[in-house]
Parts: structure tokens; C-alpha cells; sequence
């Protein structure tokens, strides 16, 4: 069966493929022709083993994440289950406002489970949440990282606030519904909430 | 229409004439420390002593004179406060005694219009690297936006610095891209992108230390291998993100070759291409801000005497871009 190329980024191409039977999607991150070969390698062997490190801490912190098959790192490529649902980033825009809430309740919990793992997913988007079953799952922790600081998780918060204004900004109030759920399910939330403020105050754009 | 631009930033005092999209004259003098780095007062002292000279050497290359002229324009910022001031001065005096309009640039932007004037690039992201900069811009919703940008120290200035530590005469950037040609080893030095920017002062602190141990070409081709990819890959995701398939380079560092050619390679595997400015028109320069100076004016810009203050840190987005 031949690959499809179903995404294309600046670092990597994703491909839907099959694993032993299964319904899967293989991520590449491609040779650059620019870098050194020995840089390049590194470089792309590194990034790959952290990024199924984290996808696997997330797992072990309760999160839905996509199970990984299979791994190489000399091609920095990883064989992953395909997580067949629907994005969040378009039930946020069709459902009814009740099953609006119901999700947007279960990405606070999940989130929030994440961030008392100490981890930060690094590109918190509505097209990274898939809707599967009764679950959320979370994908592509490319641009994420493992972090005790409160500043990372409030600027984790701060990115999935700026999607919220740009693509849900019908329904923004549901951001307070985010974050109250968020606090109850952390601890150490209220500080990250109260850091948002902050890194908001410290953009340039007028 | 004819301006004429000055250019005093930091270490290089130019003057440059422009008639529409002519440039005329492009004159500069750079101030070299005998040691060491660039002393803000002892730059500015360079550059006001020089100044009057420049100018009629501008004026005599253009084959113009003072009175011909219809807009003066200055680099406002970012720079050094000593060495800003004196250009601005020199600028006001031309506004005032001329009664001409008077023009405040941004010194990355006047980089960035300068490699759209003169390559066949049209719409680029640009990949600023200078000692005092080093900035990613592209140009969307009537911004000059900063994509990625050092969090610590210049390129340039981080391989002046190295080069400082290490020996090697200033500018040390010209020593080390000869230096690294000699060798092919990649040692274990620090690679440090952090979502869309890049830091430079832990891959000086572990090149510094290990000047001892290793060979010093592989201790360059190091630097510039890893330093170099950095910028690149911060440059490759702005065009993606913003959809650009055009590069232009500037600042002096872009004179490297190394650079240029990993841009050329990223840029082409992207189905674009990189471009670079004539290496005169690369290092600061007062032609640029002369150029940059007469659109922004041909836009409506001007400021009066009073609200021309320099700026240190005036950052790229901060200019509304009306003339495109």
C-alpha cells in the first residue's frame, strides 16, 4: 500500500500508511539539504525521540494520545496510530452549545492533567483535539516540552486564547468556562491563569 | 525627486543620494577600534568629525549640490544613542538650513527595502544579520512583522566576541568563514532555536571553552554550521508560515558565503529562491536610508525637527508600511 501525504509543515510531512493492519499515520522529518549531514541527523533523530517521549508521558498522565508504533530514528521517522474522530476545531463551531460546554469541560480536564504531569503541549490549536469515542485526544506534541514553570503552561494557555479569539470568537464566554475548569482540576492553575494577563501585556502588535 | 540619507547606527558613518530609484552616491568610513570593541562615544566622535567630508563627497559623487536637494532622511533607530544622534543631527541641520523635509528611518527596514530595490525579489521574508541585529521579517497586514529574532546577542556580534576571546583580529567574521572553509568536522556545540527565535550566548559559551582543545577551523566550521542552521530553519518556518517563497538577505554577516549558500539551498528545495543584495548595499550604508527615506516621503512621511528624537530600540513593527 503506498503512502498518501495527507500534511505537509517546514520540518515534515505526514503520510497516512497502515501498520501491521492498522489505520496509521507515519511522520517524516525530512533531510535538509542546507545543514551539515551530522547536524542534520541530530538534529532530526533528537527532535523525533522527544517527541514520542512526550507523546508517551502525556499517555501515562491520562491523556488520550495517539499510540506509537513504531520508531526510527537514524530516518527521524515515527509510525503512529491514526486517531480517526473529529476535530474540535469544527464540532466547536456545530454542535449545540451544551455539547460545546461538555468539550470544552473535558480539553480543561485533559489539560489541566497535563500540566500537573509538568508537561506542555506547545501548540494548543482546536485542529491538535480530536473528538474520539467519549474522548479528547491530543496531537502533535512536535513543539512541545517537559516544564515545571509556570510561565510555559501560561504561555501554553495564552496560545489556545489567541485560537479561541481568531477561530471561536463566537463563542469566547466558553473561555471562562476553559478556565474556571482548568483551576478546579490543578492546583497550581490559579498562578497560571493569573500569567496569561501578563504575557498578553507584553505583545508588541497594535 | 533627490534625497540624500545618513546612515550612523554604530560603527559605519555613511551618506548616500538617491534620485527616485537611482542611487548616486553611496559613500562610507567605518570606525576602527585599535582593540577591542566598538566604544559608543569613540564611534560618535568618528562619525562627527567625518561627517562635513562625507557629505561633500556624496554631493560630489551625485554631481549635486546641497540646494538640489528634496528630502533629507536619517537612520532614527535601532542602533547606538551616541552615534544615532550625530547622524540625526547632521540630518536636521540639512532639513533646517535647506528647508527641506526631513525623514525618520528604521534602520532594518531601510535593509529590507534596499534588497527589494536591488534583486528581483518582490514580495520576501528577510533574513536581517548584522552584528547588532538579527531579525526574520516579512511583510503582512501593513507591518513589517519580526517573525523570529536573536533573544540575546547579534550574530555578529556573538562571532566578533568569539573571535575576541580567541585571538583572532576584528571583524572576526570574515577570519572565522575563512577558517571554517579549511575544515568538514562538526563538534558538539549547542543548537538553540526556541519556537520562532534563536539564542546565541550558549553556543559562545562552548565555543570559548573548548578553544583549547580543538582546532580552531573546526571550532569556526562549527559555529557557522550550527549557527548558520539556526537562522535558516527560523527563516524556512516564516516562510511557510507567512507563505513567502522569496528570501532576501542583509546586514553584513549575509556577506558569508556559507550563508548564502544554505539560504539558496532551503529556499530552492521550497520551489523559491534566495536573493542578496550588492555586497556595498549589504553592510550599512547611507544609499539605503536615502532610498527608504524618498518612499516613505513619496507616502506623505515626514517629521518635524521636534518629534525626531532617535530611538535605540525602535523595533521594525512599530512603522506603519504605507507605501506598499
Amino acid at each position: 500500500m503506498s503512502d498518501i501525504v495527507i500534511g505537509t509543515g517546514a520540518e515534515a510531512v505526514i503520510y497516512r500508511t497502515s501498520w501491521l493492519g492498522r489505520k496509521a499515520v507515519k511522520k517524516h522529518r525530512l533531510e535538509k539539504g542546507y545543514r551539515h549531514k551530522e547536524l542534520d541527523q541530530r538534529l532530526r533523530a533528537y527532535r523525533t525521540k522527544k517527541e514520542v517521549n512526550l507523546i508517551s508521558a502525556a499517555r501515562n498522565a491520562g491523556i488520550c494520545t495517539p499510540l506509537v508504533y513504531d520508531v526510527d530514528l537514524q530516518e527521524g521517522t515515527i509510525t503512529m496510530q491514526f486517531v480517526d474522530g473529529t476535530m474540535l476545531k469544527d464540532l466547536l463551531r456545530t454542535e449545540p452549545m451544551e455539547k460545546k460546554e461538555e468539550l470544552v469541560r473535558k480539553m480543561a480536564q485533559a489539560i489541566a492533567s497535563m500540566h500537573r504531569a509538568d508537561l506542555v503541549h506547545g501548540d494548543l490549536t482546536t485542529s491538535n483535539m480530536i473528538l474520539k469515542g467519549t474522548g479528547i485526544w491530543f496531537i502533535d506534541f512536535s513543539l512541545g516540552n517537559g516544564s515545571e514553570e509556570v510561565e510555559d503552561k501560561g504561555v501554553d494557555l495564552h496560545l489556545l486564547k489567541e485560537v479561541w479569539q481568531s477561530s471561536h470568537a463566537e463563542i469566547l464566554p466558553l473561555f471562562d468556562l476553559f478556565l474556571e475548569t482548568y483551576k478546579a482540576h490543578y492546583d497550581d492553575g490559579v498562578q497560571v491563569v493569573e500569567r496569561i494577563a501578563e504575557i498578553e501585556a507584553r505583545g508588541r502588535y497594535t | 525627486m533627490l534625497c540624500l540619507g545618513i546612515e550612523g547606527t554604530a560603527h559605519t558613518f555613511g551618506v548616500g543620494i538617491c534620485d527616485d530609484d537611482q542611487i548616486l552616491a553611496n559613500v562610507m568610513d567605518m570606525y576602527r577600534p585599535e582593540e577591542g570593541g566598538i566604544h559608543p562615544r569613540e564611534a560618535s566622535n568618528h562619525h562627527a568629525a567625518i561627517a562635513a567630508d562625507m557629505l561633500v563627497k556624496a554631493l560630489d559623487k551625485a554631481g549635486a549640490s546641497m540646494s538640489d536637494l528634496d528630502v533629507v532622511a536619517f537612520s532614527q533607530g535601532p542602533g547606538l544613542g551616541p552615534c544615532l544622534r550625530t547622524a540625526a543631527t547632521a540630518a536636521r541641520t540639512i532639513s533646517l538650513s535647506q528647508n527641506i523635509p526631513l525623514v525618520g528611518v528604521n534602520h532594518c527596514i531601510a535593509h529590507l527595502e534596499i534588497g527589494r530595490l536591488t534583486t528581483q525579489a518582490e514580495d520576501p521574508i528577510m533574513l536581517y544579520v548584522s552584528g547588532g541585529n538579527t531579525q526574520v521579517i516579512a511583510y503582512t497586514m501593513g507591518r513589517y512583522r519580526i517573525f523570529g529574532e536573536t533573544l540575546d546577542i547579534g550574530i555578529g556580534n556573538m562571532l566578533d566576541k568569539f573571535g575576541r576571546e580567541s585571538g583572532l583580529p576584528f571583524p572576526a567574521g570574515p577570519v572565522i568563514e575563512k577558517m571554517a572553509v579549511k575544515s568538514n568536522r562538526l563538534l558538539d556545540l549547542p543548537y538553540s532555536v526556541k519556537g520562532m527565535d534563536v539564542s546565541f550566548s550558549g553556543i559562545l559559551t562552548a565555543a570559548l571553552q573548548q578553544v583549547k582543545e580543538q582546532p580552531m577551523e573546526d571550532l569556526c566550521n562549527t559555529l557557522q554550521e550550527t549557527c548558520f542552521a539556526m537562522l535558516v530553519e527560523v527563516s524556512e518556518r516564516a516562510m511557510a508560515h507567512a507563505d513567502k517563497s522569496e528570501l532576501v538577505l542583509g546586514g553584513g554577516v549575509a556577506r558569508n558565503k556559507r550563508l548564502q549558500e544554505m539560504c539558496g539551498i532551503m529556499a530552492e528545495e521550497r520551489g523559491g529562491a534566495s536573493y542578496m543584495p550588492p555586497p556595498d548595499l549589504c553592510v550599512d550604508n547611507g544609499a539605503m536610508i536615502a532610498y527608504t527615506g524618498l518612499i516613505m516621503n513619496k507616502a506623505g512621511i515626514s517629521i518635524p525637527v521636534e518629534d525626531s528624537a532617535v530611538n535605540q530600540r525602535f523595533r521594525t513593527d512599530q512603522v506603519e508600511v504605507t507605501w506598499r
